[in-house]
């Protein structure tokens, strides 16, 4: 049976094991504090640690946890970012956004044909709230979350709108930050590849069919 | 003495308070002064001892009655309060009549007190010392209270 | 006005006044690690002793955050009420330090003759009736800022205050009706040896209703809609600055003060603990000690729960906390007429009973009120 109320007390648990473990296991605890990419590896100890030198950054986000989320990506399937990227601007992300942070152009080629592709895709950092929805609704698994945090940037106009080339990353590069979740969405768009191609199949087997129905009656027509 | 200047500070904050909130166009600055009005009117029930209806006055008029006119300022279409319309309507002399007649009556009433004998006013410091005694008697507090009306009353006619 | 009664005033009011105030700057400290550590980071250690590189678990912050909110500068709108806007902070602040005269903190200092508000009559009453002027201060900020977030704010912040202050109130109601008095220091006074409320199904469920209404009327996470940062900014405060938000920011931490210590005073026996029979003064400590404790339970929470959606706000006040407490007066009542009969046996059914009616109502309601869980909906994918 449920205790009223034990959800509370099972979350004020968890808080509790962070708040005693962050001094207990801090190595652990402290993941932001993770100074494994420096040569002393240690923990700041006193005022003044971060960014040790002006202008060192920590942009390398594989030091992060693998379950950090943090702001939007696009991605692409290797080689030259806009020929493979998988965005094909269709808006869904930008219209279900809640606090309207991302705008989409799409592009059109010299002859106003629409390519699907995005012209311009620029989300506002100041906007965002992490909350994942784009991640959720893109039918076409272009955009997931990166865990870059170093976001914070002098110029308080042009820099917090990040720009379409500033987010287009690689697979290879999603595969490396979230292993488990890449893996998972590649096997999904596999499976459902492989279904739209046997739906694509059959549906060409039954024109096929079809067709040479159509043959068969048209040459009895021209028998006759 | 001190009850006495306590009295006309007090006082002179209620009816400024309440001609403010007559006067002022902007509803919310209307609602504001008719609340230090009725702050003004706990401080006088507690200069004359009850402290419990003192009390209730902020409860039930700051408190409810204060939150229930600004939910209904900010209810009604005109958010900010501040339109230019008077405020007052055209029979305001006739509501200026019943006011007077009104007041004069329950001055009317309050008439005869003035014959009984006084009692003699209470020392502020004597009312402080005596409700921080631990064996204070709440239950006199009726009697108290019609003396200090008698003794105001008093003063005032006087 | 005599010269000793001024004394006696200001014996009783400034010490108040100081405790808090340095309490305050602790606690804002205190939650910033409090909540960092939680979320798995240091928070501030960087401020120390100035000039050297002592860091003292950046405890020199709280300082370093009041110079500079003294030195920020003011900004007011353009539009906005100036009046109102400067009045605002300060109505908010006064309610907040006014009611903790009405705490039976009894200082060693205090003796017969000083002025001891808490044992007024209508101590218990004078309490709400004081801490109800915030609502007044909040909309006011709210509205003088001529801001739609600042009104958005405001606004919400009345209608939570309002409907939190009933439970509130009807909680508070049983430990006045089993005392028989409203006077603060009786209250605390019935509680000595032990004999706290919260040991009593009744009285359990008293201080939990009364408890999470008071983080209510606090503004306090999960019920911090009136200032929910992502969402409307920082609510009715979006457009203060300086010293006024410090003000603002004081007087939300001397309300959660003065809400715990009213919380201690009716049902964690005031300042009653072991060691009072030889040292007297020592109900000081243990009365500021429950109001810490109740004040870290506040700061973990924060720490714990997501912010209510409003509908449930009001929904949880209107449909759970009110027929319980409502439920819970008449427990009490027939509790207190089974106290009467002084019979062991009788007691122990009466708790039994209570204990059965108090869980299987707040059950009910739970279920009642459990709304149906249905997946995310999009408007425009697929």
């Amino acid at each position: 049976m449920r205790i009223l109320g034990g959800g509370i007390f099972k979350g004020m648990a968890v808080t509790l094991r962070n708040f005693v473990g962050s001094y207990i296991n801090k190595k652990e605890r402290l993941p932001t504090n993770d100074y494994s990419w420096r040569a002393d590896g240690a923990l700041p100890q006193s005022i003044g640690d971060y960014p040790k030198e002006k202008g060192e950054q920590l942009s390398d986000t594989t030091t992060v946890t693998e379950y950090s989320r943090n702001f939007p990506m696009l991605l692409h399937d290797g080689g030259e970012p806009m020929d493979t990227v998988r965005c094909v601007a269709c808006q869904i992300c930008e219209r279900e956004c809640p606090p309207q942070c991302i705008y989409i152009e799409k592009d059109y080629d010299e002859n106003g044909k629409y390519i699907k592709r995005p012209a311009v895709f620029d989300i506002d950092v100041s906007v965002c709230m992490s909350c994942q929805i784009c991640v959720e609704v893109c039918p076409f698994d272009a955009i997931v979350m990166n865990s870059q945090f170093e976001l914070s940037t002098p110029d308080r106009f042009g820099g917090l709108l990040v720009r379409r080339d500033d987010l287009l990353k690689s697979n290879d590069y999603y595969h490396k930050i979230h292993p488990e979740e890449a893996a998972a969405r590649d096997q999904k768009m596999a499976v459902e590849k492989a279904a739209k191609e046997a739906k694509k199949k059959a549906a060409a087997e039954k024109a096929k069919a079809a067709a040479e129905k159509k043959a068969a009656e048209a040459a009895k027509e021209e028998a006759k | 003495m001190n009850e006495v200047i306590a009295f006309w500070i007090l006082s002179a904050i209620a009816v400024l308070g309440a001609l403010v909130a007559v006067r002022k166009r902007n509803l919310i600055h209307g609602v504001f002064a008719l609340l230090v009005f009725f702050a003004g009117l706990s401080g006088l029930f507690l200069l004359l001892l009850a402290e419990f209806i003192a009390a209730v006055q902020v409860l039930v008029y700051i408190g409810a009655v204060g939150v229930l006119l600004l939910f209904a300022i900010m209810l009604t279409e005109r958010v900010a309060g501040d339109d230019g319309r008077r405020m007052t309507s055209r029979g305001w002399s006739w509501g200026l009549v019943v006011a007077a007649a009104v007041f004069v009556l329950l001055l009317l009433s309050l008439w005869p007190v003035q014959q009984l004998s006084m009692p003699k006013a209470k020392d502020p410091s004597e009312f402080l010392t005596q409700i921080s005694d631990p064996g204070y008697d709440g239950n006199s507090e009726r009697k108290r209270i019609l003396n200090s009306v008698r003794t105001i009353v008093n003063r005032w006619s006087n | 006005m005599s010269l000793e009664l001024l004394i006696d005033i200001l014996i009783a009011t400034v010490p108040l006044m100081l405790i808090f105030a340095t309490l305050f700057a602790f606690t804002t400290w205190l939650e910033r690690k409090a909540l960092a550590r939680i979320q798995n980071r240091i928070g501030p250690n960087k401020v120390g002793i100035p000039c050297t590189r002592i860091g003292l678990f950046g405890l020199g912050q709280p300082a370093a955050d009041g110079i500079k909110m003294i030195f920020k500068e003011n900004i007011v709108p353009r539009g906005a009420d100036r009046l109102f806007h400067l009045l605002a902070p300060i109505l908010a602040l006064i309610p907040s330090m006014l009611v903790l005269c009405f705490l039976p903190l009894d200082f060693p200092w205090l003796n017969e003759n000083s002025v001891k508000a808490f044992l007024l009559d209508g101590a218990v009453i004078f309490f709400f009736a004081i801490t109800g002027l915030n609502t007044l201060a909040v909309f006011m900020a709210g509205w003088a800022s001529r801001n739609k977030y600042s009104l958005l704010g405001g606004m919400r912040a009345v209608a939570q205050m309002v409907s939190y202050e009933i439970p509130l109130v009807l909680s508070a109601v049983i430990v006045v009706m089993m005392v028989g008095s409203l006077n603060a220091g009786e209250i605390a006074g019935a509680q000595k040896g032990g004999n706290w409320f919260v040991f009593s199904p009744w009285g359990f469920a008293a201080f939990v209703i009364f408890f999470i209404a008071a983080l209510a009327e606090t503004n306090r996470s999960p019920f911090d809609l009136p200032e929910a940062e992502s969402e409307i900014i920082a609510g009715y405060f979006t457009e203060y600055s300086g010293f006024k938000f410090a003000l603002f920011f004081l007087a939300e931490y001397i309300a959660m003060f003065a809400i715990s210590g009213l919380a201690v005073t009716l049902f964690l026996g005031g300042g009653d603990g072991p060691g009072l029979a030889v040292l007297p003064w020592l109900s000081v400590i243990w009365f500021l000690a429950k109001i810490f404790a109740l004040i870290a339970v506040m700061i973990w929470l924060r720490g714990t729960l997501p912010r209510l959606r409003v509908d449930q706000l009001m929904g949880f006040a209107w449909k759970f906390m009110l027929p319980l407490s409502i439920l819970n007066i008449f427990v009490a009542g027939f509790a207190w007429h089974a106290e009467q009969l002084d019979n062991k046996f009788i007691m122990v059914i009466t708790w039994l009973i209570s204990l059965a009616v108090l869980y299987g109502a707040a059950s009910g309601l739970n279920q009642l009120n459990r709304g149906k869980v249905r997946p995310r909906e999009y408007k425009y994918a697929e």
